[in-house]
């Protein structure tokens, strides 16, 4: 194929700041991924790209009322259950690490690194002690919105999972990981 | 490769387009993730991400997430904005705005879900398009869009085979058994668990759909030799990511917005002709 027959050929001889402006965003997109800065909105499209070999798993489960279980299995309420299994697990890293925000420190290094004092930036920019203590309340706040009933009480428990050899699901353990009343 | 033909179709390109994002929005407001339905939250997760520390540095989201006014009113002129670039699809103005909120309520989504998903940047991006007032140079971006997509399935099999799972033999089933495990355990005696016995009972099924999926991303290299095979694409973009819902309960609904920009001048053609058929009926039936 000859330059002359190619997409860049064409932009360049229609707009010369339409190419300038598509050259730039591929040489970004290229240091992104070969330095792997994972970036928004230029991030790298990585996701299931490493090996998993784990045997066990891990699993939340949400109790609301006396034990009534948050279960949202249908395929249209998969963006509805998002908030709740996704913040879970990053609420448990943070408590896990004392209450203080894991990324905390790397963003501490990283512009420190570059020479730049910015304490208030990094107040701003990570979770409180605070802010993660007031987790399960909001927690509950809004799982009384997003299944649109009176919530009373919630319960988040943490099992770990393994599978038997012939395909059943077994709980090895589980710990509670947060109530509110 | 000559350029497609798809300046003549902007109106109805862009039509159909803000169609899919009002779908979606209003899919979001069922599913209560719209900034205003967050209920204040205070956890977020930033990583090295410049957009996300200025996001917090700027304190966007004490406005339109912990502000229950404020969120309204983002929300209102975020569907405000959506309906006005339907009404008004060679406007450069709505579409601007509305790109900056869409691109405002993509960042905050990530930022208070406490995870960098790519739900929305496919959306994010494919609006940028729209920016050019000239059609000729909107032309060049939505066939250098179509390019950018071909590149996003590529690489990600490239990650794949860089970062190791493509050569684990059994990471279908060990991904499919981590991604299930709650449906299972909260739903055992469901027809969906029913199924996805079958796939615990025959592994060596579930290995090999993975690797079949991995290939299909790798099908996308065609994309940047030949058009001819586009309508293909755009169905394997449907299949991968509803084979994805299936097997890892991972719903990526908003990335079938890449499907549009493989659709042949000709489609755009036929699709543009029967919406003024539909625009003559109604006035017909109005002056009757």
């Amino acid at each position: 194929m000859k330059f002359n027959q190619t997409y860049f050929h064409d932009v360049f001889k229609r707009s010369k700041w339409c190419f300038a402006v598509i050259v730039s965003f591929i040489v970004f997109i290229f240091f992104a991924n070969l330095k792997r800065f994972n970036a928004s909105p230029f991030s790298i499209w990585n996701v299931y790209s490493y090996p998993n070999k784990k045997d066990s798993f891990s699993i939340y489960s949400l109790r609301y009322n006396h034990n009534k279980a948050y279960n949202l299995p249908e395929l249209w309420n998969h963006h509805k259950r998002m908030m709740f299994y996704y913040t879970i697990e990053w609420y448990h890293r943070c408590a896990a690490n004392n209450f203080q925000d894991p990324l905390k420190q790397s963003g501490y290094n990283f512009i420190n690194k570059r020479g730049v004092k910015r304490g208030w930036l990094i107040k701003k920019i990570y979770n409180t002690s605070d802010e993660i203590r007031s987790y399960p309340v909001w927690l509950k706040k809004y799982m009384a919105s997003n299944i649109d009933e009176k919530i009373d009480s919630i319960s988040v428990y943490k099992m770990l999972v393994y599978y038997t050899n012939n395909g059943e699901l077994k709980v090895a353990k589980t710990n509670k990981l947060l109530s509110v009343h | 490769m000559a350029i497609r033909n798809t300046a003549a179709f902007r109106p109805v390109i862009t039509r159909t387009v803000v169609s899919f994002f009002l779908f979606i929005l209003l899919f979001r407001l069922y599913s209560h993730v719209l900034p205003f339905q967050l209920k204040g939250p205070l956890l977020t997760k930033i990583d090295l991400d410049p957009l996300l520390w200025l996001y917090k540095a700027l304190n966007i989201g004490e406005v339109i997430v912990a502000n229950q006014i404020a969120s309204c009113v983002f929300t209102i002129f975020l569907f405000a904005s959506a309906v006005l670039c339907f009404a008004y699809p060679l406007k450069k103005l709505f579409i601007i705005v509305f790109t900056i909120l869409f691109n405002i309520l993509a960042l905050t989504f990530n930022l208070y879900l406490t995870h960098n998903t790519h739900l929305l940047i496919g959306m994010s991006i494919i609006l940028f398009c729209f920016w050019p007032a000239k059609n000729d140079v909107f032309e060049l971006l939505w066939d250098g869009m179509r390019y950018f997509i071909c590149w996003i399935y590529l690489s990600s099999l490239l990650w794949k085979c860089i970062n190791g799972s493509f050569f684990q033999h059994d990471f279908g089933i060990v991904s499919f058994k981590a991604n299930i495990a709650w449906i299972l355990y909260e739903n055992p005696y469901s027809v969906r668990s029913a199924a996805y016995g079958f796939f615990l009972h025959h592994p060596a099924i579930a290995n090999f759909g993975a690797k079949l999926i991995f290939i299909a991303e790798g099908f996308f290299v065609i994309g940047f030799f030949t058009k001819r095979y586009d309508t293909f694409l755009a169905v394997l973009i449907i299949g991968i990511h509803s084979t994805l819902w299936f097997f890892s309960d991972v719903l990526f609904i908003e990335l079938f917005v890449f499907v549009f920009c493989f659709i042949s001048p000709d489609t755009w053609m036929r699709l543009e002709k029967n919406m003024s058929g539909l625009k003559m009926l109604s006035a017909t039936t109005s002056l009757k």
